[in-house]
C-alpha cells in the first residue's frame, strides 16, 4: 500500500467520525448533509499464477512472486447535500490501491443534481459511468453477492467515470419504476500493459441507458461509445515502436500494416449490453451479456457474459457463477521480417507478437461461494475460482510473459464488506 | 393426553410470537391531503423508486434504527427481506448517486414527533404508539 493511500486514509477516517457525530446529533429537521461510507478488506490465495489476479486494469495485481497470500482494501467516503428540495449534490472519495493513486483520480465522483419535476433530472460534473447493472457500484462490495463482480464481464471496462452530464427521465410503469438516461462527456483511464503504465483519454464519450425495475425483476439494456483522444497518432506508450514499423514497411510489408493498426486517435470503442436481475424469496438470480467493438485495428473485439445464482440458506447465501469471454477474431501471427532485418532486429518479431497476444481476453471461470450477513452493516464472503485462461488470451492477469501454454488458476478469496 | 398437551404448549408458542410482533401502521402528517397509500406506493416511497408525493413534494422519509424490531417487521412485512438485504438495496441506491435511503430516527416517538412537526414527512411505528397527532395511511402485516 502506497504512502499516499495511507494519507488519504488517515484523511478520511477522521471525516468518517465527524460524520458519524454529525448524524448522531441529527433532529428531526430534514437532513442537508449525510455522510456515509463503504469499505472492504479481502485476502486472496492462490498458486504462483493466481498471484497476477486484479479487480481492475487500473489496479495493481496482487503481490508477484512466491507470496502465498496477498491482503488489499477500499474505503469509500461519500458526501451527499442537498441544497433546496430541488438542487443537491454529491461527492465520492474512494482509497484504494491504484496504478495512479493522485487525490484527483480518488475523486470518484462529484457532481451537482437539478431535479426538475418528479420525472426529470440533470446531474453535472464527474458521474459514475452506467455501462453494465454494476458500473456504478461495483467498488461498493456490501451491495452483491460475490466477492468482486465477474472479471471476465467487469474489468474489460477500464474506467468508471466520466466528466459531463447525464439526464435522465422516469416514472412509474407496470408495477415498476421505468427510467431512460442519456448521457455524454469525457474520460480517461491508466492502463497497466505489458509496456508499462499508460493514460488512454476518450473524448467524447456518450450513451444511452434503458432500466425497468420492479420488486422482483431488474431488466437494462445499455449502449455507450467513447472515441479516442489521442493526438501523438499511436496508442500511448507504443510511439517509438509504432514509427519504426512505419519506417520498415517498405522492407517488410506487415510491418506497415500493424503500424496502421496501432494507431487509436479518432477510433472508436462501441460497448453493449443486456442484463437481467430476479430477486424473490430466497432465490437470486444475475445474468449479463455484452459486447465490446473497436474500429482500433489490433483491439480485438470481445463477447462476453455471466450467470450468477444465490440462495439463502439459513443466514448465509450460497452462490454460484460462470462467467466467460472469448475474442472474436482470429490470433494475429507476425511474419517474421525478411532478411536482413531478421538479423538486425532480432527480437523484433518476437517484441510485437507479444503485444499483440497481450491484448487479448479469452477465459473462463466457474465460482462458488457463499456470503453471510453478520450485521446489518457488515458482510463475510468466502469465494473459489477457477479460470481457464488461454495461452494467447491473459489480458486480464497481470502477467509479465506470455505463458507457453494455456492456464488454470485456482484462487480463494475471503472479504470483509461493510457500510456505514 | 400427553398429544393435547403439545398441542396447547404449540398454540401457547404461536400466541405469544404473534403477540410479539407489533401491528405496523405508515403514518403521514394530518395536512397531508392523501388518506390512504397502496402498498405499491409504501414500497415506492421506502424503496427509492420515488421521492415524491402525487401532490409533487419531496418527501421526508423516517426509518428507524437498523436495530430495531420495529424496522426488521416492516421491511419483512413490505418486501419480505431482512435489514442487511435492504441495506445492499440501498447501497447501489445510495453509492451510485442515484437517491439517499431514509432519514433514521429512534423510536416511534421519534417517528411520531417528526411526522407531527413536518408536512411531508412519512413514516412507521408501532400502531399502539399512534396518537391523533398523526393520520395513518396504510397498515403492514
Amino acid at each position: 500500500m502506497s504512502t499516499l493511500r495511507y494519507r488519504l486514509l488517515l484523511v478520511l477516517l477522521p471525516l468518517l467520525l465527524v460524520g458519524n457525530l454529525a448524524l448522531a446529533e441529527s433532529t428531526v429537521e430534514p437532513e442537508r448533509w449525510r455522510l456515509s461510507g463503504f469499505g472492504s478488506l479481502w485476502v486472496t490465495g492462490g498458486d504462483d499464477e493466481g498471484q497476477g489476479v486484479r479487480r481492475d486494469l487500473y489496479m495493481h495485481g496482487l503481490a508477484d512472486g512466491d507470496a502465498s497470500l496477498a491482503w488489499g482494501g477500499l474505503l469509500g467516503l461519500q458526501l451527499d447535500a442537498h441544497f433546496t428540495d430541488q438542487l443537491g449534490g454529491a461527492i465520492q472519495l474512494v482509497g484504494r490501491d491504484r496504478l495512479d493513486d493522485s487525490l484527483e483520480n480518488s475523486v470518484e465522483w462529484a457532481f451537482l443534481r437539478y431535479q426538475f419535476t418528479p420525472e426529470w433530472q440533470l446531474r453535472m460534473g464527474r458521474i459514475g459511468l452506467d455501462i453494465y447493472l454494476l458500473s456504478e457500484y461495483r467498488s461498493v462490495g456490501f451491495s452483491y453477492l460475490w466477492s468482486r463482480p465477474p472479471s471476465e464481464f467487469y474489468t474489460t471496462v477500464p474506467f468508471q467515470s466520466f466528466e459531463g452530464a447525464d439526464l435522465t427521465w422516469s416514472r412509474p410503469v407496470g408495477g415498476g419504476q421505468l427510467r431512460a438516461k442519456i448521457y455524454g462527456g469525457e474520460t480517461s483511464s491508466d492502463l497497466k500493459l505489458q509496456s508499462g503504465v499508460i493514460e488512454l483519454n476518450f473524448s467524447p464519450i456518450y450513451g444511452v441507458v434503458l432500466t425497468w425495475e420492479s420488486d422482483v425483476w431488474h431488466w437494462r439494456v445499455a449502449a455507450t461509445t467513447n472515441k479516442v483522444d489521442e493526438p501523438g497518432g499511436y496508442f500511448p506508450g507504443l510511439e517509438p515502436l509504432g514509427q519504426s514499423l512505419e519506417q520498415l514497411a517498405p522492407l517488410w510489408p506487415q510491418a506497415g500494416e500493424l503500424s496502421g493498426e496501432m494507431t487509436v486517435d479518432g477510433e472508436r470503442y462501441y460497448y453493449y449490453g443486456i442484463g437481467v436481475g430476479y430477486n424473490r424469496d430466497l432465490w437470486q438470480v444475475q445474468a449479463e451479456v455484452g459486447r465490446i467493438e473497436s474500429t482500433v485495428g489490433f483491439y480485438p473485439l470481445i463477447n462476453k457474459g455471466y450467470l450468477s445464482l444465490g440462495r439463502q440458506v439459513g443466514p448465509v447465501t450460497v452462490f454460484g457463477v460462470l462467467a466467460a469471454n472469448q475474442g472474436d477474431e482470429e490470433r494475429t501471427i507476425v511474419s517474421s521480417p525478411p532478411p536482413p532485418l531478421n538479423m538486425l532486429q532480432p527480437q523484433l518479431q518476437e517484441q510485437v507478437q507479444s503485444l499483440w497476444d497481450g491484448l487479448n481476453v479469452e477465459q473462463h471461470t466457474v465460482s462458488l461461494g457463499l456470503r453471510w450477513d453478520v450485521r446489518y452493516d457488515l458482510a463475510l464472503k468466502l469465494q473459489w475460482d477457477r479460470s481457464w485462461v488461454d495461452q494467447y488470451g491473459t489480458s486480464l492477469w497481470q502477467i509479465e510473459e506470455i505463458p507457453d501454454r494455456d492456464l488454470v488458476i485456482d484462487t480463494l478469496t475471503l472479504n470483509l464488506d461493510g457500510i456505514f | 393426553m400427553k398429544s393435547r398437551c403439545r398441542i396447547l404448549t404449540v398454540l401457547i408458542f404461536a400466541w405469544v410470537a404473534t403477540a410479539a410482533r407489533a401491528e405496523l401502521v405508515v403514518v403521514v402528517n394530518p395536512a397531508n391531503p392523501a388518506d390512504s397509500l397502496s402498498r405499491r406506493e409504501v414500497v415506492d416511497l421506502f424503496m427509492g423508486r420515488t421521492q415524491y408525493f402525487a401532490d409533487g413534494s419531496l418527501v421526508l422519509r423516517l426509518d428507524q434504527q437498523p436495530q430495531s424490531q420495529e424496522r426488521q417487521d416492516f421491511y419483512r412485512g413490505l418486501v419480505n427481506k431482512s435489514v442487511a438485504e435492504v441495506n445492499a438495496y440501498w447501497a447501489k441506491l445510495l453509492f451510485s448517486g442515484r437517491a439517499s435511503p431514509p432519514q433514521v430516527v429512534d423510536g416511534n416517538k421519534a417517528v411520531l414527533a417528526a411526522v407531527r412537526d413536518n408536512k411531508n414527512a412519512i413514516g412507521y411505528m408501532d400502531s399502539a404508539a399512534v396518537d391523533d397527532s398523526v393520520k395513518v395511511v396504510a397498515r403492514v402485516d
